[in-house]
Formats: C-alpha cells, structure tokens, sequence
C-alpha cells in the first residue's frame, strides 16, 4: 500500500477549514435575541407604565399642593381643600377633570365606569349571540352552512374598528337607538350614548366568542354525547344539559377574552360614545371610556411634563391591568379545561 | 316443480314510540313530549338566527357606506322635499315643472326668475335661495369617491379634499412594519420551534406573547411614544417619524406574526429535518433550505392577515401624535411626478412626518359638517375596505396556490 494512502486522504474528502460552527452559533444568538425581543417589550410596557404613573402621582401631588397654597394665599373659605393623598383621591374621587384649569380632580371612577358600562353592554350583546352561533356551528351545522357562515364572521373580525365607530354613530344612534328610546319610550338620547358604543362593540366581540366558543365545544369527547343519546336525550337535552356543562369552563374564558378585548377597544367607543367623562349608568348619554380619554389627550396639546401628560400613562396602566389581569385569568381557566379533558 | 313460497321474513313497521319524541312509549301523545320536542325546535331557531347576526351587519354596513359614498351625487336629482319648503311652495314649483333642486338651480341659473312661477313670493324665494344655498354648502356636488378623490389632499373644503397622502402613507408604512416585523417575527419563531423546544424559557416566552398579543393596542401607542418618539425623536420638538410609526406598528404586530410562524413551522413535518441532518447538513442549512421553503406559504399567509390588522389600526398611531391634515406624499414632495424625477425623495420618508388612511377617516368622522362626516368618510372606509380586500384575497391565493405545491 503507498505510504500517502493513509496519511493524505483523496482531495474530495479533505476537511477544508470552514467557520461553519461560529455561523451556526452567531445564527442561534441572533435568533435568540429576537426571541427575547418579546420579553424586552412586556418589560418595556410594564417599567414606561409604572414609572410614568409615579411621576403622574407626583405631579398630581405637587398640583394639589400649590392649589391649596392659592386657595389658602386667596383666603376663600367655601373653595374645596385637596386633602387626600394623590394615590388615594386616584381610587376615591368621582370626578375626573385633569385638563381644567382652575380644580383637577383626579379620581378614575368616572373614567372606569364609562369602560365597564360600554364593555358591558358589549358582552350582553356579544357574548349571547356568539355562544348561540357557536352551539348551531357545533352542534346543528352541516360544512355547507359551516363553510358559509365562518368565513362572514371572519370578514366582520377583519373590519378595522373606525369603521365600526362611523357605524355606530351613523346607523345605530339614528336609525335603531333614536326610534326605540326616543320613539317609542319618550327618552332623551344624546348623539354620542354608551349604549351605541356598546352595541358596535358587542357585535365586534361576536367573532372572537364564536370560534373560541366552538373550539371548546367541539372539543368535548363524542363519548359524552353519544351516552346521553344513547340515554334517550334530545338534541336539545345533549347540547344545552350535557354539552355545554361540560364546556363551561373553556367558555368561560372565551367570555373573559371577549370582554378584554371589549375594554381595550378604542376608536369606535370614541367615535360612538363621546368625550366628557359623566361616570352616569344611563346608556343613552355620553360617557368617556379610559381608551377615548387616551385619544383625546392624545390629540390635544398636552406638552410633557405636566400633570395631562402624566395622566395618560395612570389611565394606560389601568387600563393595561384590568386587561392583564383579565387574561391571565381566562388562559388560567383555559389550561385547568385543557387538562380536564386532554 | 312449484315454486316454494317465500320465506322472506316482512319488515316490521318502524314503531313510532321510538322515533316520534312527541309520544310516550304507551304510545299517547303526551303534552311533556310535545314540549321537549318544541324545546329543541326553538333553541335550533334562537341558535339558527343568532347565526345569521353578522352577515346582516355586514349587509347593512356596506349598503349604509355605498349609499352614504353616493348620495350626496343624487342629491340634486332626489325629492325636492330635500329644501325643506313648506308644501303649497313646494308644490307650485312641482306645477311650473320643478321637480328637483337641480332643476330648481338651472331655473335661476338660465337666468329666469322664480317670482314669475304662479304662487312663489319675493320672500319665498329668498327662502329657496337660502335652503339652496345650505344645501350645496352642506353637500357640495363634486365629492365622490373618484380620480379626484384619490389624488388630493385633504382640505377644508369637502368638495376639493381626498386622501392622496393617507393611502400612500398607510401603503408604505405597511412595507415599513412588515420590513421590521417578518424578520423578527420569523427569526423569533424559528428559535422557538427548532433550537429551544421544550426549555422552561420558551414556555414563559409562549406565554408572554399570548398576554402581549390581548394587550390593548392604545398600551403599544404608549410605548411607542415613550420610547421611538420621545426618546429617539429629534432633539427639539419630538414628531412622528415613520419609522417610529413602523416600529410600534411592528411591535403590536410580532404576537401575531410568531405564532402564525410558529404553526406554519409545526406543520412541517419532522422527517424532512431528520432526512436533512442524516445528509450532513447543519441545523442552519437545514432550517434555510428545507423548512423555511416548507413553511413559506403559512408564513405569508399570516404575516398578510396581521399586516391587513395593522392597516386599520388608528389607536396607537394617534397617541404617537400621527397627524391627520398633511398635505404631502410620504416623503415631503407635493406631486407624483416630482417623486418619478428624484426617486431618491421616498428615502426620505422614514424620518418625516406622515399620516394614515384610517387617521384620515377618524378626523372626518370627528368633523361637523355632514359632507365630511356621512359622505367622504363614507367613501375613505370604502377605499379603507378594499384595501383590506385586496390584501386578504391576495393571502387566500397563496394558501391555495401553494398548498397544491406541497407534496412530502
């Protein structure tokens, strides 16, 4: 055997001195920074959040002080006293006035009932209607009523939200609110209502709760319906006795989603149901949700560094917890569902 | 030979107790069964129409907007009930052939005056002359959704405003979040599924962007303000840059984009990876030749079904301080044919201001003038909608065409 044989392997099966090692780990640690990227952002939203709304209680404590000092140096006797604490009055005070001159009031109440008011009756419209289409998608619908019927709830998911605000202000305050409540029943409905707001909403929630409702029902084991039929059950009786108990939980979250979304809507609660924060329980006058204060702030002239500036990060962070809190709690209930069954 | 008789065995009748609900098995109707059996019906009829809800929206939704974008064209051929004259006005000008307020407006305008009309006094055509007057001032002829609709700026004046500036800068800013959003997203996901599966770290990132992609989209406005325009803004007056619009943008969007990329990457099946690897290739090689090429159509797919979702977007734009009255092209010149003389101008456009189509909309529905309010918002939401059309059935023809391509 010649001695080069085993010492020189032919040329084509030379190793030759590539840096493929150092490509492939510069590739990972670029992939893995994009990874992290997402971290970096819910850290990035929770520490702007956070701090910024300290500097708001600051500010707001600074304001309370001087407005006492003038209302003390003016000796007027009958002008109010800011005596609470910023993080207190932020909780207690019902009035949400930090754009006026002269007294600021800095409690969210107002602001937070607006929210709840809109998103509530958002889910009375949304939430019913969703789940019945869900159960007919599940338990009625052959795929020719299926394959027309998702593709329209997806067309409505994909209308962006201004046009749902030019609905709402358009098509139901003067064609459907205005007839019924100022028609029939005599009551004064204002241009801008919670309920249009609402009603816009709710049908904007109907898609999210029809396939998160459907997913969860159509995940019920086929062993269970076929018991209760084999037990003499109706349609009826398996789906609404024996189905839907079962499903509970994975609707229940579907309906805590649903309800997220609807608080964090902005553009058409804007547009449907005004800019004063009234904090009032009729749904036929105009309330301010926290999502349309941050948009009216936001297209005014607040310069930074004032207490207006700050109170869009208070609100934000308000906002950013009920929805926060909200959906961990449905994904919470999802995971237990999930367990039960798979 | 006789045949032998049959010894097929008849075919008992079906008993009605047990398919028919509405009797009990002693076979009486029993009035308990009638209702269990109504029960069903209704709940079917309840389940039935509630299906039906959102295609009746969007049947209303499209008739209210095509109407409202049309209108005001017909206004001077509709009713002249329109002026808001009282009757015996109104129906001596009927008599003299006057039907509408176009026709009423050519009247004056051939020269001829309405006094001369049987029953019409000097004070009564005043009065038409000032509900005319309204009239064109509210609805101006000429505002429609047409050339010249497309190719203005937006103004004061209903008749001479359009959304030039806000539909350029919607298309470009989309390039521009999508320029920044795929790569991140997709590099994202690529880590996920095929270098960290199963790590505890993976999973606490799974779960951070199921809570990122619920969190409000006004929050992201937030971030955006606080970090790209306040932070990175220009040293005087902080503005609303392109790319700071983009990057926020791309930030809502990534959630969205990971986890389509991530579906996409799952239904690839292993065993192309493992043929891959068993070659000689490195995880890399494998990833860019074999699975990435797999995946593409998933990807693309639901990078255009997040993009269409950011085109409408207007929450976040507005907190960053977006503007919604410009009266440029994304990139600071004043006519399409100053940009084919200097293409160089759009490589301006990241660090200008801009605005959006949707911005555009917002403000007109905020205005107070009806023409502005109904009718060009009504035609700037149709433009808006086909937009998101054009987008949506563009994803839907590359699910289908290269699902067919496919073959493991």
């Amino acid at each position: 055997m010649p001695p080069e044989a085993t010492s020189h392997p032919p040329g084509n099966l030379a190793r030759r001195l590539t840096f493929n090692h150092l490509k492939e780990e510069a590739i990972r640690v670029t992939l893995a920074a994009c990874a992290l990227l997402s971290i970096l952002t819910t850290l990035a939203i929770i520490f702007i959040l956070f701090t910024e709304t300290v500097a708001f209680f600051r500010a707001a404590e600074e304001w309370n002080a001087e407005y006492n000092r003038s209302v003390a140096s003016a000796s007027d006797e009958s002008a109010p006293r800011k005596t609470l604490p910023a993080v207190v009055e932020f909780v207690t005070d019902p009035e949400w006035t930090p754009e006026q001159a002269n007294v600021k009031h800095f409690g969210i109440r107002p602001l937070v009932i607006g929210t709840l008011m809109v998103a509530g009756i958002a889910a009375l419209i949304g939430i019913p209607i969703g789940l019945a289409t869900a159960l007919y998608l599940s338990e009625y619908a052959g795929p020719r009523v299926r394959n027309f019927v998702k593709p329209t709830l997806e067309m409505l998911a994909g209308v962006p939200t201004v046009v749902y605000g030019y609905f709402a202000m358009l098509f139901i305050t003067p064609y459907v609110l205005m007839p019924i409540f100022k028609g029939l029943l005599g009551l004064d409905v204002e241009a801008s209502n919670a309920a249009a707001g609402g009603i816009a909403v709710g049908i904007m929630i109907i898609p999210m709760v029809s396939s998160l409702s459907e997913d969860v029902l159509r995940s019920v084991p086929r062993g269970l319906r076929e018991a209760a039929y084999a037990l003499g059950a109706t349609k009826f009786e398996v789906s609404v006795r024996v189905v839907l108990p079962a499903a509970l939980s994975g609707i229940l979250a579907s309906f805590l989603l649903a309800f997220a979304r609807a608080v964090g809507e902005t553009m058409a609660v804007t547009i449907a149901a005004g800019n004063q924060a009234t904090g009032s329980f009729n749904p036929l006058r105009t309330t301010q949700t926290m999502t349309a204060y941050i948009v009216a702030v936001s297209s005014g002239e607040a310069s930074s560094g004032t207490v207006e500036y700050y109170s869009l990060y208070a609100v934000g962070a308000a906002l950013f917890v009920i929805t926060l809190t909200t959906n961990i709690l449905a994904q919470w209930i999802l995971s237990r569902y999930r367990e039960v069954y798979h | 030979m006789s045949t032998p008789p049959s010894v097929v065995p008849t075919v008992p009748t079906p008993n009605r107790a047990v398919s028919d609900p509405s009797t009990s098995l002693m076979g009486e109707a029993s009035p308990q069964r009638m209702w269990r059996a109504m029960q069903g019906k209704i709940f079917e009829g309840i389940c039935f129409s509630s299906m039906w809800v959102g295609l009746l929206v969007l049947l209303v939704l499209m008739v209210t907007l095509v109407l409202k974008a049309q209108g005001f064209r017909d206004w001077r051929s509709s009713s002249i009930a329109q002026l808001g004259l009282r009757p015996p006005v109104v129906d001596a000008l009927a008599h003299a052939g006057l039907k509408t307020p176009r026709e009423v407006d050519r009247y004056v305008a051939d020269g001829k005056s309405l006094t001369d009309i049987p029953g019409i006094s000097r004070s009564q055509v005043r009065q038409i002359d000032r509900a005319l007057d309204s009239l064109k001032r509210n609805r101006p002829e000429g505002i429609g959704l047409d050339w010249q609709f497309l190719s203005s700026f937006t103004s004061y004046k209903p008749d001479e405003a359009g959304i030039a500036a806000g539909l350029w800068g919607s298309l470009l800013l989309i390039l521009m979040t999508a320029f920044f959003a795929v790569p991140v997203g997709v590099g994202a996901a690529l880590y996920l599924e095929e270098y960290a599966k199963g790590h505890w770290l993976t999973r606490l990132i799974q779960l951070n962007l199921t809570n990122l992609a619920g969190v409000p989209s006004i929050v992201y406005g937030l971030l955006g303000l606080t970090v790209f325009v306040r932070m990175f803004g220009y040293a005087q007056r902080p503005v609303a840059t392109m790319l700071a619009g983009a990057l926020t943008l791309a930030l809502m969007v990534l959630p969205v984009v990971i986890v389509a990329t991530q579906e996409a990457l799952r239904s690839v099946p292993p065993s192309l990876r493992h043929a891959s690897l068993a070659l000689g290739a490195t995880q890399w090689q494998t990833i860019w030749h074999q699975v990435l090429p797999a995946a593409v159509p998933g990807i693309l797919t639901g990078v255009i079904l997040s993009l269409s979702r950011a085109i409408g977007e207007t929450a976040p734009l507005i907190v960053l301080g977006v503007p919604a009255s410009l009266r440029y092209y994304p990139g600071g010149f004043e006519r399409i044919s100053d940009l084919l003389h200097n293409p160089s101008l759009i490589l301006r456009a990241p660090g200008e201001q801009f605005t959006v189509l949707p911005m555009i909309i917002y403000t007109w529905v905020e205005n107070s003038l009806d023409a502005f309010k109904e009718n060009l918002a009504a035609a700037g939401i149709l433009v808006l909608l086909a937009l998101l059309l054009l987008l949506n059935g563009v994803a839907i023809y590359i699910r289908q065409r290269f699902q067919k391509q496919i073959r493991w």
